[in-house]
């Protein structure tokens, strides 16, 4: 009964948003569907599996400026990579115990502990990631809010990711669905 | 798309001559030019768009400092990637069956190109390790590892050169005394 509900919602939501914004729903459904065929078929790729929702955040952030268009894909691209990666990596205990699609399991054949050797690439390509999102706001042009976006990226996100590499985990931030759901 | 038909200049056409094209594009289909909500103020809102790619596709190119030290395997690769073709470069890396460092090189040029950051660093490492001592393949690796290596260190209040990088196992180019004793936080311009 619940699911019908909540089933019933989100085509609402969907068909709302397509009212609002009719490219963004095609850009959700194509990201979706990528991410599905990825799962299915246990991709290994880091790149192709992030780039889902990387490519759905450059579109999103694009329409608020279309004057500045080109730097807030570049932000865009590189915030819904990090936001997918670091919801992977944080769940790769859960899903390795439940045997479901987890990139990085698949990518470094992960089997218990995470090695260190593995830490330290994943580290790496966060550092990078977020460095290309701090590269991309330092080139945009922001009349307000520039420290608390600054804040956001440059700490809050680096926060984040040094806690989830070191294994602490915040119960009660929601987490983001980086899981393929069909609508 | 050709981002130099999109800005309307030639491929040989200076920094100062492209942004002067890309500022009176952006003049022309600046949405404050049309009524709000028009469909003209959409369709210009969507070349704006694409001038914007086009300039931002430009600039990237140029910023990469592109050399052609290539062998004559490569020139039609490199000069896909100088013009901003990113996609027919690929294609054409794919359909090649040798593969020897400068394939991977130039196959880490397009993948981070287009945000693929693991595979790139994987390409550039591959590269470096079959021709040791290539000074591009080099470069393309200590430019990832600085910026990683500066986000990591960015606001930590320290001036100290971030090894975490798993590319600096293989490269020690910025393991100099000069670099790690000092207060240098660009190790790489001491080390030449």
């Amino acid at each position: 009964m619940m699911a019908m509900v909540r089933r019933a919602t989100l085509k609402r939501a969907f068909a709302k948003a397509g009212e609002i914004a009719p490219g963004v729903v095609a850009s959700m459904r194509e990201s979706a569907d990528k991410l599905h065929a990825l799962e299915a078929e246990k991709s290994a790729n880091t790149d192709a599996a992030a780039d889902t929702y990387a490519v759905l955040f450059g579109k999103v952030l694009q329409e608020l400026d279309v004057v500045q268009s080109h730097i807030l894909y570049d932000l865009g691209y590189s915030m819904g990579r990090w936001v997918y990666l670091i919801d992977a990596y944080d769940d790769i205990g859960h899903d390795m115990k439940h045997g479901e699609y987890n990139v990085f399991v698949n990518k470094y054949g992960i089997a218990g502990d995470i090695p260190e050797d593995v830490r330290e690439q994943v580290r790496f390509n966060f550092n990078y990631t977020l460095s290309m999102a701090m590269d991309a706001l330092k080139r945009l042009e922001i009349k307000q809010n520039r420290p608390l976006l600054e804040n956001i990226v440059c700490l809050g996100m680096k926060e984040r990711t040094k806690n989830i590499l070191e294994g602490i985990t915040d119960e009660s931030l929601p987490g983001v669905g980086r899981r393929s759901k069909r609508v | 798309m050709n981002p130099y038909q999109v800005l309307g200049v030639d491929q040989s056409a200076s920094d100062e001559e492209v942004k002067k094209a890309y500022r009176k594009l952006v003049k022309r289909y600046h949405p404050d030019r049309y009524e709000h909500g028009s469909n003209e103020q959409k369709a210009a809102s969507e070349k704006l768009k694409q001038v914007n790619a086009a300039y931002d596709m430009i600039t990237k190119v140029k910023q990469g400092n592109f050399d052609w030290s290539g062998a004559p395997q490569f020139t039609e690769i490199r000069m896909a990637i100088q013009r901003g073709a990113i996609g027919e470069a690929e294609a054409m890396l794919n359909r090649m069956t040798e593969r020897p460092a400068e394939w991977h090189y130039l196959m880490g040029v397009v993948l981070l190109r287009r945000g693929w950051y693991d595979g790139a660093a994987e390409h550039f490492t591959r590269a470096y390790q079959m021709e040791p001592g290539n000074r591009e393949y080099e470069k393309a690796m200590r430019a990832m590892t600085q910026s990683a290596g500066m986000y990591a260190d960015f606001g930590d209040g320290e001036n100290t050169v971030n090894m975490s990088s798993p590319m600096c196992k293989i490269c020690a180019c910025c393991a100099c005394l000069g670099c790690l004793g000092s207060n240098l936080y660009w190790p790489w311009l001491c080390c030449f």
